[in-house]
């Protein structure tokens, strides 16, 4: 073996010099392909939870509503709907207030917003209030003609309540 | 170099003291750069530098979130849809959480529905056979602690963050639609605009906030319940760790984080 002879070493060191060029070019390109926030909360790109968490909400938290219109808000929750969100029947609190001020809030007076919950259909739970819609109006004489035909009965806060 | 032959045996490399210096000044920038780079790569990074999310004043280690869903309660209105898709302006026809309708005669027929995702609520049908039972059943990302469709991800732009919260970079996401055929439930699909997979994020923008999602605030009966495993008051803990709760599809191993209450045997 010659392998400390000065010829063959040469060998030897061009082999590391290659390796260690190639390990350098991998540290660079691995530098600048993964994202900085890489790793800093798991295997993703970390910035990544901000930008999600950063996202505009359109829906406000169920009580906003009452920040303005308590004494509605109240009789809500004193009726049979208090379990019925505001922004279910209205429009999303986003929709409402904007940046540049009060937008009107778009109220849908109509049969086909109350049916969607109260229609009788079979595969709602069976302690669920329904409704067969014309059997029921007509007891009251009252047909679907006029688009807001349930609160000639109903007040949609207190459905229950008197009119 | 000297080209002398040399006979094999210890070699004593003579380095004047001035040669020795600039050799390592030289080599200094070199070995600097390197070791930099190194440092900029995480390594092991995940184990520590973890912290609250920028912006916001949430720390993803301190929870781990899970839904739960109770069939009995669903009267199958479709709000939950509808605030999902204003919430985080879903394309139309497409949808991260939807309303599907069983309905089951007592022979076995099944017929299962979702016009246009539950999004309008149900009308009344005539399935054609004797139904003996039918329900509506909500279906959501499950966030799978064992998850098909991140582990299909080739370019790392899918993810599930400490929070049990499964989630799509969309800055890096190529848009291939791996994820999208590997979950065996539906939840994803290829964000027409975008060009890049989108799911349910549980409203994360929203609960990092300490809001709950918007489905969950939308439900007018209480079908839908999101909460904090890690809070001990949190009334999440006591039905997933006291009620008799399924996961959808169990057979699959992918262990969901939403859990279904009064679950039925045809349910897929």
């Amino acid at each position: 073996m010659v392998i400390g002879s000065q010829g063959h070493r040469k060998h030897l060191f061009r082999a590391a010099g290659l390796l260690l060029g190639a390990l350098f070019i991998f540290f660079v390109v691995r530098a600048l392909l993964v994202p900085g926030s890489f790793g800093q909360y798991g295997h993703f790109r970390g910035d990544n939870l901000a930008e999600q968490a950063a996202k505009p909400m359109i829906h406000g938290s169920p009580v906003s509503c009452a920040d303005c219109h308590d004494e509605l808000f109240q009789i809500k929750m004193a009726g049979k709907h208090a379990a019925v969100p505001c922004q279910d029947c209205h429009a999303p609190l986003a929709h409402h207030i904007k940046d540049d001020g009060i937008e009107p809030m778009p109220i849908h007076k109509s049969y086909t917003l109350c049916i969607r919950c109260h229609l009788k259909i079979e595969s709602r739970p069976k302690n669920f209030p329904q409704i067969d819609l014309h059997e029921h109006l007509a007891k009251a004489n009252l047909t679907t003609d006029d688009e807001g035909v349930c609160f000639t009965c109903h007040k949609p806060h207190d459905p229950l309540g008197k009119k | 170099m000297s080209q002398t032959p040399r006979p094999t045996g210890k070699k004593i490399v003579e380095v004047s003291r001035r040669d020795f210096l600039t050799g390592a000044a030289k080599t200094l920038p070199g070995v600097a750069l390197f070791v930099g780079l190194l440092r900029v790569a995480p390594v092991d990074a995940a184990e520590h530098a973890l912290g609250v999310i920028a912006g916001t004043d949430y720390d993803p280690t301190e929870h781990l979130f899970a839904y739960v869903i109770d069939i009995n309660k669903c009267i199958g209105c479709g709000m939950c849809v509808k605030a999902c898709s204003l919430e985080n302006k879903v394309p139309d026809h497409f949808y991260r959480t939807w309303i599907e309708r069983y309905v089951i005669s007592g022979k076995g027929d099944v017929i299962v529905e979702s016009p246009d995702g539950g999004m309008s609520g149900f009308k009344t049908i005539t399935p054609g056979f004797n139904v003996t039972k039918s329900y509506f059943v909500p279906k959501i990302c499950n966030h799978c602690a064992n998850t098909p469709c991140s582990q299909v991800c080739p370019v790392g732009a899918s993810y599930t963050n400490k929070d049990g919260v499964v989630l799509v970079d969309s800055k890096r996401c190529i848009g291939c639609g791996y994820c999208v055929q590997a979950c065996p439930f539906g939840s994803r699909f290829i964000n027409p605009e975008t060009r890049t997979a989108e799911k349910c994020t549980w409203c994360y923008h929203r609960i990092t906030k300490g809001l709950k999602p918007a489905c969950v605030e939308a439900c007018p009966t209480g079908a839908r319940t999101f909460g904090d495993m890690m809070n001990e008051r949190d009334p999440i803990r006591k039905i997933v760790t006291e009620e008799h709760v399924a996961v959808l599809q169990p057979e699959k191993l992918t262990k969901p984080r939403c859990y279904y209450l009064n679950y039925d045997k045809e349910i897929r």
